[in-house]
């Protein structure tokens, strides 16, 4: 995995979760590498695995905060322009060039029926990629980047519809809820084909 | 071939069948058969090259036997067409190298690094000639001291078969200095001894070397005759469109035969003249139609062929990316030589095709790549095996095809690494990233300031990390054919670039129009006519728009409403009665009107993809970036025509049947700086019926508004060069305007800036937080 192009300086991920410390807290960046190294240098225990805990770019979206797992997001963006496709269905926002390439954008409040809550104004968008699939999503805005513990993960709430569930990893307290970047890439609606099946998403909890 | 025949003076009597000597031939003819030479020589070399590296590889004593075979009849069919060109020059050299093949053919002569180094120079000398960029200057031999230094290798006369010094060796050696770093001396020393004349191939019982059984057949064409066989085809299509304009006007004259003989029919006396008159005229409108008929087959066949043309002209341009491999071990074996590395090369995924023009333009950055693999990726020997690795590296160059008509090559070396702590510290050094800057933590990260070009040019950055200048231009160039190229690096293991590039640049003419906020290209193809049309010569039937069309009546369709988008300029331009563009677009065979806001012309358009995620659309067949960095849909013929007849049917939804809508379309202004915020806001008014235009700022919006009528203004606060606040405060003090409603869309949601939007003289105040798309259209269809 590696990124395209960079955060901005202005969207700096921020790491956070156990034994990793944050950078802002004043210690030089000498003895916070130095620590972190010791840290990464200890033998696993089995308090801490190192399988444990997975990268999360954390990201905001209607004023509620959501994460993707890291190794799904190729780059971030700032969207300068977009034009609509005619015979889309709402959830896709049009598409965008980017270094010559075309990216198709999708909104997943509109993706997972969400009405209310806010629109997107910061013209950032958190490109998704597998081997397969490629899309932009919008985001509200970059929080950073966090180190999720398996064990911290609740599962998502019962409430939830089986479709919606399918998009869920889980929920850890905050709320962060993260999102399953594997299962939506792989959503066959989320591929478009006119004149085929108009997608029917549940809708997420209110957390 | 005006002289061909009779330039064929003399046979060359010297027994070369493929030789004759041309005196006193045209100066054209002359020239044209050099440039033949040129090509045929490239190919010759290329294939000498190619077997040489692998005899090299693979040991003259046990590499297979006609291998050596293979590259003695090459080197003997360029002497015999550079006899027959004349050029002497070259035929000297190509004899003296002839007769190292040969003795190295008898087991005479096994080369070691010293020999493959002279031939290899050789090689050089010839492609040089060539080119005829030689310079017989400074250190480098001219054809006469070649032909010594070859002559030198080979044993004199009685001497035993030297003991080749030359381990055999999987990989390209090392140049190394004891082994004879210089080319012997050139001087009287050297006997010019008569070579012995190479034994002739008999034909029959020598099977062309070099060339795989199975191998297909293929034929060499100059790349800018195939250029110009692609504008032919291009020319082609729009001659295919003039013809097609040229049917309707004979039609149309048939047309007015017709009424003519109807007016002579009604007419109730009739005297001679007018029988014959009417005889005549009947002759010739039979005839006029039998021409019709004739045209309309041979316009279908023109059709048919021109498509078929295109499409394999396209199918040519694409090359095995083997041709582009074609100078890698020639190029890594020099360089390894130059650093004192020892590399081994693996291509793989040759026969992978791509447009000749990608292929061309990936040489350099593919060069440059391999030159910083061996430079700074892959180590010496001696460290090498200190680390645990074999000594020689191993540069793997794959090339693979992918979804979405894109290759990807990879450049993969088992080297060091790039030295991430390097590169991070000379970005803080470049101010690249700020002391404490938070954001690069990760490899990830850093690596792609690799491609920085402040970063790659620094001289620092080269002797440092170990990754040199460049690789910004290397971004460029594949960023400039529509690719990517991504870096990932471990440490003291490896380094892999990979390249993303498009197979075909599959450029093809197109129509540029505007329909509403959309510019759209409409495949040249299926483009049969442009004119313009008045208002007055629309006429309306059983609902639906139609437009004559030389006699023929077709259905006129608002290209922006097929699209889904609203027509910013029409309702204006439609009571001014100002002449309106119209595209005819024929298809599956059917052909319809398209009215467009403006036509901007025919250009040659890249197409891409709409991505993995937009499948298929009926309408939209890929897109492309056009010169500004905006996207432009590409559009499908078929589905235009297939769209625009059911909506003419009354099919659609509402919003794009505004033909036959009585009741005018109200008209909201979006005001919003940020692009997604103002593309959603507009989707969603444009949804409920609105026709919805945007403006990026306050002042833009000013403009906007004095420009024509709104009759609600739903805009954002917080913008650049004036704010909502202040946009609020000029409308309600302008005279023209102090009515329009203003709705502020804002993420301010303190008591204050609510009051402040009040006092500008808002007529609502939504909070961005708690937006909902219900609660907007209510608040919106309540102002007006």
């Amino acid at each position: 995995m590696y990124f395209n192009t960079s955060l901005t300086s202005d969207n700096r991920g921020h790491v956070t979760g156990s034994g990793m410390g944050r950078p802002d807290s004043g210690e030089s960046l000498d003895a916070l590498l130095m620590r972190r190294a010791k840290d990464l240098a200890a033998p696993l225990t089995e308090e801490r695995r190192s399988e444990d805990s997975t990268a999360f770019l954390e990201f905001h979206l209607a004023r509620e905060r959501y994460a993707v797992e890291l190794s799904y997001v190729s780059e971030v963006l700032f969207v300068r322009d977009i034009t609509s496709v005619p015979g889309t269905p709402p959830f896709i926002v049009g598409i965008t060039g980017v270094r010559g390439r075309v990216l198709s954008l999708v909104d997943l409040k509109r993706f997972f029926g969400l009405p209310t809550g806010g629109i997107t104004e910061s013209n950032r968008v958190v490109v998704l990629t597998d081997a397969k699939m490629e899309f932009g999503i919008l985001a509200d805005g970059i929080t950073g980047i966090s180190m999720v513990d398996r064990r911290s993960v609740l599962p998502p709430p019962a409430t939830l519809s089986p479709i919606g569930a399918r998009f869920i990893m889980g929920i850890v307290e905050g709320p962060l809820i993260l999102f399953n970047a594997g299962s939506i890439l792989a959503e066959p609606m989320m591929v478009v084909i006119e004149g085929g099946e108009t997608p029917k998403v549940g809708r997420l909890p209110k957390v | 071939m005006t002289s061909a025949s009779g330039s064929r003076r003399s046979l060359d009597t010297t027994g070369y069948d493929e030789g004759y000597l041309m005196t006193g031939m045209d100066q054209g003819f002359h020239e044209r058969l050099l440039g033949i030479f040129a090509g045929e020589a490239a190919d010759h070399l290329v294939t000498i090259t190619r077997g040489l590296l692998s005899l090299e590889k693979s040991g003259v004593a046990t590499g297979e036997p006609g291998l050596v075979e293979g590259i003695y009849r090459e080197t003997h069919s360029l002497k015999g067409a550079a006899r027959a060109v004349g050029l002497r020059e070259i035929e000297g050299v190509c004899q003296g190298l002839e007769a190292v093949f040969s003795a190295m053919k008898k087991d005479e002569y096994l080369p070691d690094q010293r020999g493959f180094d002279a031939i290899h120079a050789t090689i050089d000398l010839l492609s040089a000639l060539l080119s005829g960029k030689a310079s017989f200057g400074s250190g480098s031999p001219n054809p006469a001291e070649m032909v010594q230094v070859l002559r030198g290798l080979l044993p004199r006369k009685g001497e035993g078969v030297p003991v080749p010094h030359r381990e055999v060796s999987i990989s390209v050696r090392p140049y190394q200095g004891d082994e004879g770093g210089s080319l012997p001396p050139v001087g009287p020393s050297v006997q010019p001894a008569p070579f012995p004349s190479p034994p002739l191939p008999t034909g029959a019982d020598s099977p062309p070397p070099m060339a795989m059984p199975g191998e297909p057949r293929m034929v060499r064409v100059m790349a800018e005759k195939l250029d110009r066989l692609h504008a032919d085809a291009d020319d082609l299509l729009a001659a295919r469109i003039s013809l097609g304009a040229r049917l309707e006007e004979m039609k149309g004259i048939l047309a007015r035969i017709e009424e003519w003989r109807m007016r002579a029919a009604q007419s109730g006396r009739m005297n001679e003249f007018l029988a014959y008159n009417k005889e005549f005229i009947g002759r010739l409108h039979r005839d006029f139609e039998l021409l019709v008929d004739a045209v309309v087959r041979d316009s279908d066949t023109l059709e048919m062929s021109v498509g078929t043309l295109a499409e394999g002209i396209r199918d040519v341009v694409l090359q095995p990316v083997a041709t582009l491999f074609e100078m890698v071990p020639r190029a890594v074996r020099d360089l390894s030589h130059t650093f004192g590395k020892t590399v081994e090369v693996v291509l793989t995924g040759g026969e992978i095709e791509a447009d000749r023009r990608v292929l061309e333009a990936v040489r350099d950055p593919l060069i440059h790549l391999v030159r910083n693999a061996i430079d700074h990726g892959i180590e010496a020997p001696a460290v090498r095996v200190a680390s645990g690795k074999p000594p020689y590296g191993t540069i793997q160059i794959t090339a693979a095809l992918h979804e979405g008509g894109m290759i990807t090559l990879s450049i993969a070396d088992d080297g060091g690494g790039i030295d991430l702590a390097s590169v991070r510290r000379v970005a803080l050094e470049l101010g690249f990233l700020a002391p404490g800057d938070s954001s690069l933590q990760t490899d990830a990260d850093v690596i792609p300031l690799i491609f920085r070009s402040g970063l790659s040019t620094s001289s620092i950055i080269t002797t440092i990390s170990g990754r040199g200048i460049g690789l910004a231009i290397v971004y460029e160039k594949v960023a400039a054919l529509g690719g990517t190229v991504v870096a990932d690096t471990e440490p003291g293991r490896s380094t892999v670039f990979h390249l993303s590039l498009p197979v075909s640049l599959s450029t093809f003419r197109g129509l540029l129009v505007a329909a509403g906020v959309h510019r759209a290209v409409i495949p040249l193809q299926a483009v049969s006519r442009v004119f313009l049309t008045s208002r007055s010569r629309i006429a309306t039937v059983e609902n639906r728009m139609v437009v004559e069309d030389g006699g023929a009546t077709l259905p006129l369709i608002t290209l922006a409403g097929v699209l889904g988008v609203t027509d910013r300029a029409k309702d204006s331009r439609q009571t001014a009665g100002e002449m309106m563009p119209v595209v005819v677009i024929t298809a599956g065979g059917e052909r319809a009107a398209f009215l467009v806001d403006e036509v901007l012309g025919d250009q040659e358009v890249v197409v891409r993809g709409l991505g993995p995620q937009l499948k298929w659309l009926s309408r939209v067949s890929g897109a492309t970036v056009l010169g500004d960095g905006k996207v432009a849909l590409v559009l499908k013929p078929d589905g235009l025509i297939n769209e625009g007849i059911r909506i003419g049917q009354g099919g659609r939804d509402g919003n794009a049947s505004q033909e036959e809508t009585a009741a005018p379309l109200l008209r909201v202004l979006v005001v919003e700086d940020s692009v997604t915020s103002r593309v959603l806001l507009k989707n969603i008014i444009e949804g409920a019926g609105f026709i919805v235009d945007t403006a990026v700022d306050g002042i833009d919006a000013f403009t906007l508004l004095k420009e024509k009528a709104f009759d609600l203004v739903v805009s954002d606060v917080d913008m650049p060069r004036m704010n909502g606040f202040s946009l609020t405060e000029k409308i309600r003090a302008d005279p023209g305007l102090e009515d329009l409603p203003v709705v502020l869309v804002t993420s301010l949601d303190s008591r204050e800036d609510r009051e402040h939007g009040i006092a500008a003289g808002a007529n609502a105040y939504i909070v961005k937080s708690s937006f909902d798309e219900g609660n907007l259209l209510e608040v919106i269809q309540r102002l007006v």
